[in-house]
Order: C-alpha cells, then structure tokens, then sequence
C-alpha cells in the first residue's frame, strides 16, 4: 500500500493510503512524481483526512473563523452631527454624571444640578407621550363620549332610566 | 431656626467710598453653575476669542490628586489673564470666578465682571447660579505694632488679652446670616517665629454668598454684597485704621 502526503498552508501534516487504481507506473516511478488525483480518488481518500469544525484539534483564532456577515444600509451618523445633536449631547452628559453618581456617589450640587437640567431637558426633546399617542387617546376619548351619549338616548327612549 | 428667629447682621450702614489706599490683597468674585461636561471634553475657544483683548494670556491647568489608588485627574482649569496679570478670569467646570490682586475700586470690578458674565451666558447654559460668593482679603499694616486702636476691640478681645501672655499666633471665624444670604469672617495674625517679633499685619478676610441665585440676579446680589461687606469692613476697622483710609479720599 503506498501512501500520500497532504500539507496545509498553516504547516499541518497528513498521510493517508492512496488507492491502488490511481497508482500509474510502478512505485520507484510514483516516488519521485509529483502526486496527481482525480476527482473519484480524491473522494476515496476525503476520508482519512481530519475534519474542521468544533472537533478542531487547535483553539482557532478569531482570523481564522468565518461567518456570514449581514450588511445593513444604514449611513453611519457623522462626527460633526452628533456633536451638534442635542439629544445625543444630553445623553451622554447626563449618562456620565449618572456614571458618576451610581459608581462614586459623590455627586456636587453643581452636578445635580446639571443633572435635574439634562432630566427636563431630554423630557422635553424625547417626551414620554408623543403627541401623535396624545391625539389617538383624545379620539378615543371623543368616540366613547359619543357611545355615552347614545347608549343615555337608548335607555330613555326604552325607559331604563336609573 | 426659622426667619423670625434669625438676627441679621446690623452693623451700622455705611455708603461705599473710594479710598485712595486700600487695605484690599486680593478680591474674588466666584459663580457657581451647573456642571458644564464640555469643558472637560475641549476648551472655551469662543470665550477665549472674546476675552483675548482684556485677557490676553491664557492658559490651561489640570488639577491633579493624589491618593492611596495613585494620582488622579480632578478637572481642569482654564485661565485668562489681564496683560500685567493682575486681573485672573478663571473656568472650571462647575464655576467661574474674577479675581484680582490690583482693586482700586468696586465699579471697576463691577464692570469687568459685568462683561464676563454678559460673554459666558451663552457656553454656561445655565439661567441660575448654585452658589455666588464675594471675597475681600485686607491687610491692615499694624505700623506702630500695636494691635490697639487699628481694630474693632471686639475683634481684638483674644489678642490682646494679657492673662493669655504673647500669642505666636491668632486666627477667629465666625459667621452669620445676611438678608440675601450669609457671610463669614476670618481674622487674626500669622504664626510668629520669634514671640519678640511685633505684629506688623493684621488679615480680615470678608466673604459673603448665596445659593440658588437667578442669572440675571446675580450682579444686583453682587453689588448688594459689596455694600455689606463695605460696612462690615468699616465696622471692623479702629480709629486708627480709619484715618489711614481716608486720609486721602474722595467719593
């Protein structure tokens, strides 16, 4: 039985059997020819060859893992925007300080008090309540009092009066 | 306590004047804001630009504390200096202060901090001050060393006191209550190496502040500072004093 040698580019060494059918010439020959397969005698001898995977017999390195990268056609906001977007500026102040406050708990009054403004300030930038939500509760409103009025109509027309 | 318990300082009303000598060392008017972040991040470039012509030196300094964790940073300092360096704005994070070693008189150091606070609105973000304080350091020159006739004896009842024996030195505070604020006062001599050493300098050192005060409030509480510290001062000072002061004066 005469075997074959596979080397990876990262150094790995593998010997596996190569099937007699592929072997042309005699051995001397063979030795001292580069080794050539076909497609049918590669994937008689796939078998011998170590898998890659989770089984990998080497901690892999970040480089040399591949995923499926999803792309997203997102713009990335620009430096000078978000230092001029009030909403982010406020954010990341009033994070800080509240960085300060939880993780030293040594916060001054001048602190606080900038803290109590950036709290209004991104209230008011960002409420709660959009006004949009605002509206539909006040349609919601308008629709029930218009049931109220009508179921009032109906219990006096059928005198179900309380 | 409660309001109608409180006793305000009632020293006798005096109105400001412009003495040609004073006692005054150094003069600070210090506003306390909201924590300003930005500073910590880059420096005031715009008010920079606005002061250069008063304040044409500038510099930057980076408070450093040392602890058992190792130095640490504490904040920065950003300060603006008139040509002969005797007039010092300086920009911390969380408060902006006037001061200067060269006081003639108060309507030029109203005017200066006037116009600062008139080039600061805008970066400080603020429409309120945390805390206003305004702060006179004198040095009164004991020229004949005799304590004596140069200060209010009520000051002077530690000091001079013979059953104490010679003091090596002697510093008092108290404080009180203002109608728009409070005020505090320090005084006393330095230590003395040599008991036979005579007292030559004398210190009061006058502060008054506030807290919560209206940005647009806030030179109104100056000048309101500024007139009662003047009689306090006044109060302070004996026959001797006095007559140094105006000597040579005019309103």
């Amino acid at each position: 039985m005469y075997t074959g040698t596979l080397i990876s580019r990262d150094g790995d060494i593998w010997d596996f059997p190569l099937p007699e059918t592929h072997i042309e010439g005699n051995a001397d020959q063979h030795a001292q020819k580069d080794t050539s397969l076909s497609s049918n005698a590669f994937e008689q001898i796939k078998r011998f060859l170590p898998k890659f995977g989770s089984s990998s017999r080497r901690t892999m390195l970040q480089s040399e893992m591949v995923y499926d990268t999803e792309e997203y056609d997102v713009e990335p906001i620009p430096a000078e925007d978000l230092e001029n977007d009030k909403v982010y500026i406020s954010n990341m102040h009033r994070i800080t300080l509240l960085a300060r406050q939880y993780a030293d708990n040594s916060l001054s009054t001048e602190d606080k008090a900038r803290l109590q403004i950036l709290n209004k300030r991104i209230e008011n930038l960002i409420p709660c309540v959009s006004e949009q939500e605002i509206a539909h509760v006040e349609q919601i409103i308008g629709q029930l009092q218009e049931i109220e009025q009508a179921d009032a109509e109906l219990r006096e027309m059928l005198n179900l009066m309380d | 306590m409660t309001d109608e318990t409180i006793c305000y300082l009632n020293v006798p009303d005096e109105e400001p004047v412009r003495h040609k000598n004073n006692f005054i060392k150094t003069a600070v008017c210090e506003l306390k804001f909201p924590t300003l972040l930005e500073l910590e991040e880059s420096p005031p470039v715009k008010m920079q630009k606005l002061l250069r012509k008063n304040y044409p030196h500038y510099s930057k300094e980076t408070g450093v504390g040392i602890s058992e964790a190792g130095p640490s940073t504490l904040g920065k300092k950003y300060l603006f200096e008139s040509k002969k360096r005797d007039w010092i704005i300086s920009l911390r994070t969380s408060a902006i202060s006037l001061e200067t070693s060269k006081y003639t008189e108060f309507e030029e150091f109203f005017e200066r901090l006037e116009e600062l606070l008139g080039i600061s609105k805008n970066l400080l973000d603020t429409d309120f001050f945390t805390r206003i304080g305004l702060r006179y350091i004198n040095i009164i020159p004991i020229d004949d060393t005799d304590l004596n006739g140069w200060l209010n004896p009520i000051l002077l009842s530690t000091p001079v006191c013979e059953q104490l024996g010679t003091l090596s030195q002697f510093n008092s505070e108290f404080r009180g209550f203002i109608e728009r604020g409070q005020y505090a006062v320090k005084h006393g001599f330095p230590p003395r190496n040599n008991p036979s050493e005579p007292i030559s300098k004398y210190y009061l050192d006058f502060d008054h502040y506030s807290e919560g005060v209206e940005y647009n409030d806030a030179l109104e509480l100056v000048k309101d500072f500024n007139k009662t510290n003047y009689s306090l001062f006044m109060w302070s000072l004996g026959q001797k004093a006095k007559e140094k002061l105006v000597a040579s004066s005019h309103t």
